[in-house]
């Protein structure tokens, strides 16, 4: 018997962001003439009371009536959770003239809000079928925010590079997902796990232990392939750098951070509950994958970022080695892991926020349209506290002492080396190292050289707002990590190691 | 009856002639076109495994249906953006989109 109190209770910060999209988009048609600020309220206003819901009815009393496919549990939470304030910084950005010029700011906030709701069935999604349409979906998105801005070639050049790359890559993963169903006859994340559990391996086709590997592995690869892209982890990263120059600044920022939090969290559910190293037949040769996989992502990034001229390009090419140190934490496979994994990816969101609310600040009225590095030249004159916290992100993204991104690089080091993984370790220091190199072209644009326009600088309120949260919570969460930390540790505690 | 093996194969080879399309075609269109014989193998593949390997079970039907949800959204998002690429490029030959690299 559905009881609605309790259906509300589950889903209730679902339901508060649709309601909240429907309200946005409602709100444009009424108030269309009298301007767009409103919008922006509304959703970091759903945003926050959706979060408010999430955790007052964080446990559920009565879980029978959820659909299967769904687990609700401290991980789920902690995704909901930090897709929910992502999505709330870049809403903050929605609200400038770089990225809303054209059709509607209600329209770009909906769609930030059903972002967040996808983010948080992802979260619990814990089967096939739902990890992939949430994927599909949040791609969709991601595809229409690279075009929005319709009239710019670039911009649609951007997102068709997108779509054609993702849109290749989801279908090859989920060739490897039918192949999975057709040798397990089950999409649960749980069954496959106990399909691929040691020992209990036998299969519906009529094939040996041996031949079921050559099944099982190229399956894999082709999931791993999927989820890779979506992650822009090198070699499936090509379409990175042209969309995130070539998309509004506002939209290059989700794509920055909304599907790399996606990927991380179908993965790490994947990994820990189908095939996790410590139990599973083939969890050694995944675990294997994913370390090729990091190692290849770092140096291709690092490298690449070295040649860059443009801001964008260069932040995505960043973006591609920050997110090998993150595979580390999947890799890893330990609460150590998936903690540290989870504090990075909160300090890398930060700090590339602030960074591109900055590029919108700096670039969105330039004519013509360049978001070169030298745009940045002498920013330190035309506005020091701007040119300061883009310097708190960079050092974040660094990983210097004092700010966030220190904490979580150190506790991704320790838990690899925990579980005897040192190379993997030594190409990942190397790799923030090399960092150095690359961000500092932007430190040295903006406080070494001459000043690159006397114009103005036009700061928003709500952009303000979101620079300058980004760059105290990087610092905060630099000074004061243990409770962040612990909180994280607790998404743990749902899984066996 | 028609073994299962067959229809894996004919998965197969469509999913490498679509792969052959989308890396191979210059034009937009087709390179839409192969991109829905990529998922049509995978359902393919889908409805062969769940008519030939589980009794009165539909988890492989429902999923072909959910893959023709996102094969509809994929498509037609791609046309949409066509449409814009060929107001603002005036062509949908891909090797001459190329205004952004690096």
């Amino acid at each position: 018997m559905l009881d609605p109190i309790s259906v509300f209770r589950v889903f209730a910060s679902e339901l508060v962001l649709l309601f909240t999209a429907l309200l946005v988009l409602l709100g444009d048609l009424i108030f269309r003439p009298r301007g767009r600020h409103y919008c922006t309220g509304f959703a970091v206003g759903g945003l926050i009371l959706a979060s408010l819901f999430a955790i007052v009815f964080r446990v559920p009393d009565d879980t029978s009536f959820v659909p299967a496919g769904l687990t609700i549990d401290a991980f789920a939470l902690v995704a909901k959770l930090l897709g929910f304030s992502f999505i709330a910084m870049l809403a903050l950005l929605a609200d400038s003239d770089d990225c809303c010029r054209s059709p509607s700011t209600a329209l770009y906030c909906a769609l930030l809000l059903i972002a967040a709701l996808v983010i948080s069935i992802l979260g619990a999604a814990s089967d096939l079928i739902l990890i992939l349409l949430a994927l599909d979906f949040l791609g969709v998105i991601a595809y229409i925010m690279t075009s929005y801005d319709r009239v710019n070639p670039r911009a649609s050049e951007a997102a068709l590079k997108y779509l054609l790359y993702g849109s290749t890559l989801s279908a090859l993963m989920l060739f490897g997902f039918s192949w999975l169903y057709g040798v397990s006859t089950t999409t649960d994340l749980v069954g496959l796990g106990a399909f691929l559990d040691r020992g209990t391996t036998s299969s519906a086709l009529s094939l040996r232990a041996a031949e079921l590997d050559y099944v099982v592995l190229p399956a894999l690869i082709m999931a791993g392939a999927g989820l890779a892209m979506k992650l822009a982890a090198a070699p499936f990263h090509q379409w990175a750098p042209d969309t995130y120059q070539g998309a509004p600044a506002c939209s290059a920022a989700f794509i920055a951070v909304v599907p790399k939090l996606g990927g991380l969290i179908a993965l790490v559910r994947f990994t820990l509950v189908a095939i996790p190293a410590a139990s599973s037949e083939h969890g050694g040769d995944w675990q294997a994958l994913l370390v090729a996989l990091a190692v290849v992502t770092m140096i291709v990034g690092s490298l690449a970022a070295l040649l860059q001229q443009d801001i964008k390009r260069l932040l995505a090419y960043s973006g591609v080695a920050q997110v090998g140190y993150m595979v580390i934490g999947v890799v890893t496979q330990s609460s150590t892991g998936l903690a540290a994994l989870l504090f990075y990816l909160l300090v890398y969101a930060l700090a590339t926020t602030g960074i591109f609310a900055a590029i919108i600040a700096v670039t969105g009225k330039l004519t013509p349209v360049s978001t070169e590095i030298s745009t940045f030249s002498g920013l330190h004159k035309r506005a020091p506290w701007l040119a300061f916290a883009v310097l708190v992100g960079l050092l974040g993204l660094i990983g210097l002492p004092l700010t966030g991104g220190f904490i979580g690089k150190f506790w991704l080091f320790v838990a690899a080396l925990e579980k005897g993984f040192p190379w993997l370790t030594v190409v990942a220091v190397l790799s923030s190292i090399v960092s150095i190199a690359y961000y500092w072209k932007i430190i040295r644009a903006m406080y070494f050289l001459p000043v690159y326009t006397d114009a103005a600088l036009h700061m928003p309120t709500w952009l303000s707002v979101a620079v300058g949260i980004c760059a105290i919570l990087v610092i905060l969460l630099g000074l004061f990590p243990n409770g962040v930390l612990a909180f994280f540790r607790l998404a743990a505690i749902d899984f066996r190691f | 009856m028609v073994p299962l093996s067959w229809y894996l194969l004919l998965a197969a080879a469509l999913f490498s002639i679509g792969l052959y399309g989308i890396l191979a075609r210059r034009n937009l269109v087709m390179i839409l076109m192969s991109l829905e014989l990529l998922l049509n193998a995978v359902n393919i593949n889908l409805i062969a495994f769940s008519r030939y390997l589980e009794e009165g079970q539909t988890i492989g039907r429902v999923f072909a249906l959910f893959v023709y949800v996102i094969a509809a959204a994929e498509t037609a998002l791609g046309l949409a953006i066509m449409i814009a690429v060929w107001r603002t490029h005036q062509t949908v030959a891909v090797d001459e989109i190329d205004a952004l690299k690096g």
